[in-house]
């Protein structure tokens, strides 16, 4: 394969994107000035192949053609030699819009998903006394620009078409430059370009522009690059839930409904009604419970992964509404859990029905810690009130199981695959897209040749991107850490057995997921965070002070790596929910192994949802349901507060 | 405008605009795009340099700030001794800076262990231009000690 040329800046052309500034506008003309040849601008109607390109059979637009959908879509690309001259040359260029009237229907949208079991007719003899308890629980739509620029470079090499990008699913970089240009898929080569995707940023963009880079390469006939950068967006999300309870506390039914705002172009609805249905399903024990999980589009910026696709979003959820129901129940919130959830889970189709043992042991562990209980029983007695102190505090706690990868119904579908062989030179080769982890890679080579050729992890080779790599799927909710590592481990198990059976070469292709389970999810470690916020009368700027956690996962390969990469998410779960981080913000974070083998939890799923739903209770706590909306901000504390400083 | 520097050891003649920022100069005139980030002034912390020794970022600094001063680069300092210490450091605290903002944030301890700060709030406040909040404070503090410590070894044992 051709490696990446060392371009002379002066041999190639420098790209940047022009956006639309609102959504719903109708791109009326364009007037481009005069220019030389030096220069070149790409709108939708100058694709030699299709303006819109697939991702798992969904269509996804590269640019606006008449009108755009969202505000932030690509209206145009427009290519220098430089990047100063680009931006002189835009400063130049008229774009004439006009809003557009009505909001166009932008995607098909798969029908609301139900899920429930049981019916409970409250009786009627005057006797029993039931409680209904409501609670309403909103994230606001995200769409923020990370902070760090990425390039998408693209060259020729005789017929060859090469693209140098950050991205996380390769397959998708090389058919939509394929859908985009009419290049054909065999000769493009995608060569993956290291990135730290917090939010899975890099899924679906880098695609995008590759497609523009590639599309000015084949008319300019140089390299080219595009400079951008990436947009973090989490979907706006409503969930209403009732549920109704004995006089006691007891929860007898419950009614579920989840909305979510995917913004203009949703990227695996199904998956993502899936996953939020797995959060939903609460741990106490019910009678009836009704979910139903729907999803609609609208003008705003096309959300993606964020990390998370629906679950940690649900179980915050949860873990929010199982607050409410402790503080009808005059409990603390640790306290309720203990007299409502049994020891094992109800069997559900999304979730298995496994101990809670270990989930309640993580909460111990985080409550005593944090001496929860008292500091939650001392800011009740507040009631909204900021007193002589001049602030007010909260404190909150969540706790849930982790779950990995893709559900059983979507993993079926998808066929994401790898393929190992064991070969005649006695080597063995991984054919697979997932290259772009080098410390992963590393450990993967060392637990193959464990395998198959103890000692030689050197023989282990990963066969480079080229039109033959095997589809792996994206690399999104840790499925190329946890759930492609074990997959490696028991191909590489059975490679072993078959290189002394079969005439060499041998090879074994398998699935990229888990082994399918007879529940959408396996659960995989658990954990509980609580997290005290305060504050302040003079500014209203929401401060964490303190995070406990406490984790428990199967089987941890290197404790520093593990606390490191937890107590990164809880900063960056923080952070992105709105919540100031002040320079003496201590973490508490303690993590057990349970040693049995078994999958392994997405870390980032399971932090996000505890932070959120951590966050949620000790907003609720301080300032009531409106303050208790996620991304918080001083502005949003202020109008709930109001000029009085009361509740 | 003409301009003379030192960028990361080497001494340069440069002929630009005299207000392009430093950050820009090193990815498009120097070819040092892989350390430093461009934000266009959102101040996100992830194009730190030292200028004379002192951490900068260098989005804020225009060229004819640099003239006859000494940058130096993560690109040039990743092959110190210097960087060694701090790569020791973040293995014997178990922590370090996410990939976003390694380089930025490795500058900066570079730094405050060259320049031996040890007061804990001081770290925490000149960390504190990095806007990504990836590394816990505690550890940040203890990453500048531990580096402290073993570059002071060093020096002894080399002494």
């Amino acid at each position: 394969m051709a490696e990446r040329k060392n371009f002379s800046r002066y041999n190639m052309r420098c790209g940047i994107l022009i956006r639309a500034e609102e959504e719903a506008l109708h791109v009326k003309e364009i007037k481009k000035p005069e220019t030389d040849s030096r220069y070149l601008f790409l709108t939708a109607s100058d694709l030699p192949g299709s303006n819109t390109i697939h991702i798992l059979d969904r269509p996804f637009p590269l640019m606006a053609s008449e009108r755009s959908a969202f505000s932030g879509e690509i209206i145009m690309a427009l290519f220098a030699p430089d990047y100063e001259s680009a931006e002189i040359m835009r400063r130049e260029l008229k774009i004439e819009t006009e809003k557009a009237e009505n909001a166009e229907e932008t995607a098909e949208l798969p029908s609301a998903l139900e899920y429930g079991w049981g019916e409970f007719t409250p009786q009627e003899d005057g006797e029993k006394k039931y409680k209904s308890v409501e609670t309403e629980f909103r994230l606001r739509h995200i769409a923020e620009p990370s902070l760090r620029n990425y390039t998408v470079t693209a060259w020729m090499d005789n017929a060859n078409l090469h693209i140098e990008a950050p991205c996380e699913w390769m397959e998708l970089v090389r058919s939509a430059v394929s859908e985009a240009t009419g290049y054909p898929r065999k000769n493009i080569h995608v060569h993956p370009a290291r990135y730290a995707s917090k939010h899975d940023e890099y899924l679906t963009a880098p695609a995008v522009l590759a497609a523009l880079a590639a599309t000015a390469t084949i008319k300019t006939g140089l390299p080219t690059e595009i400079r951008d950068t990436a947009v973090f967006s989490r979907p706006g999300i409503e969930v209403k839930r009732t549920t109704l309870t004995d006089e006691d506390g007891k929860p007898l039914s419950e009614t579920v409904s989840m909305s979510i705002d995917m913004g203009a172009y949703p990227i695996m609805p199904d998956e993502y009604q899936r996953q939020a249905m797995a959060g939903l399903i609460p741990p106490y024990p019910l009678k009836e419970f009704k979910a139903t999980v729907s999803v609609k589009t609208s003008g705003r910026y096309p959300a993606s992964f964020a990390g998370s696709l629906g679950y940690s979003e649900a179980l915050a959820s949860t873990e929010f509404h199982i607050s409410r129901l402790a503080e009808e129940a005059s409990m603390t919130p640790y306290q309720y859990r203990l007299s409502m959830e049994k020891e094992k889970r109800k069997f559900t189709d999304y979730l298995p029905g496994f101990e809670l043992e270990e989930q309640k042991e993580t909460a111990a562990r985080a409550v005593q810690a944090s001496t929860y209980e008292r500091k939650w029983s001392a800011n009740m007695f507040q009631k909204g009130d900021f007193s002589l102190l001049g602030y007010i505090r909260g404190i909150g706690m969540a706790t849930g199981s982790g779950i990995s990868g893709f559900s059983t119904g979507f993993s079926k579908k998808s066929g994401f695959s790898a393929v190992m062989t064991f070969t005649q030179k006695g080597n063995v080769t991984v054919n697979t897209s997932a290259l772009c982890h080098p410390g992963i890679m590393r450990k993967w080579k060392k637990i193959i040749s464990d395998r198959v050729i103890p000692g030689h992890p050197e023989h282990v080779m990963f066969l480079d991107y080229s039109g033959e790599t095997a589809d792996t799927g994206p690399d999104v909710l840790s499925r190329i850490t946890a759930s492609f590592t074990s997959q490696l481990d028991s191909a590489a198990k059975n490679l072993a057995v078959l290189k002394e059976s079969e005439a060499l070469p041998v090879s074994l292709r398998f699935d990229a997921e888990n082994t399918y389970y007879p529940c959408e999810f396996e659960n995989a470690g658990c954990g509980t965070a609580i997290c005290e916020i305060m504050i302040s009368e003079s500014d209203y700027t929401p401060v964490v002070t303190e995070l406990w956690a406490a984790l428990t996962f199967p089987e941890i390969l290197d404790e520093s790596t593990l606390l490191g990469s937890v107590k990164r998410a809880f900063l960056t779960s923080l952070s992105e929910n709105g919540v100031t981080i002040p320079l003496d913000f201590r973490m508490h974070i303690t993590i057990n192994a349970t040693g049995v083998e078994g999958p392994v939890a997405a870390i980032g799923e399971l932090v996000r949802a505890l932070t959120e739903g951590a966050l949620a209770n000790a907003l609720y706590q301080a300032g009531g349901k409106d303050a208790a909306v996620l991304p918080t901000s001083a502005r949003n504390l202020e109008e709930v507060f109001g000029k009085g400083g009361k509740v | 405008m003409k301009i003379d520097c030192s960028i990361d050891g080497r001494t340069l003649t440069l002929s630009l605009n005299s207000n392009k920022p430093l950050s820009l100069i090193l990815s498009e005139n120097i070819g040092d795009g892989s350390a430093v980030n461009h934000c266009k002034g959102q101040m996100c912390g992830l194009c730190a340099v030292l200028v004379d020794g002192k951490p900068m970022l260098s989005c804020m600094v225009p060229a004819f700030e640099i003239r006859g001063k000494e940058i130096i680069t993560f690109e040039g300092f990743q092959k110190t001794r210097g960087m060694k210490d701090i790569e020791k450091a973040y293995e014997m605290v178990g922590a370090a800076p996410c990939p976003d903002c390694y380089e930025s944030k490795t500058m900066i301890f570079e730094s405050l262990i060259s320049d031996g700060v040890s007061e804990p709030d001081e770290i925490l406040k000149e960390l504190s231009i990095i806007r990504c909040h990836c590394l816990d404070p505690e550890d940040a503090v203890k990453i500048v000690l531990k580096g402290i410590d073993i570059r002071r070894k060093r020096r002894v044992r080399r002494s």
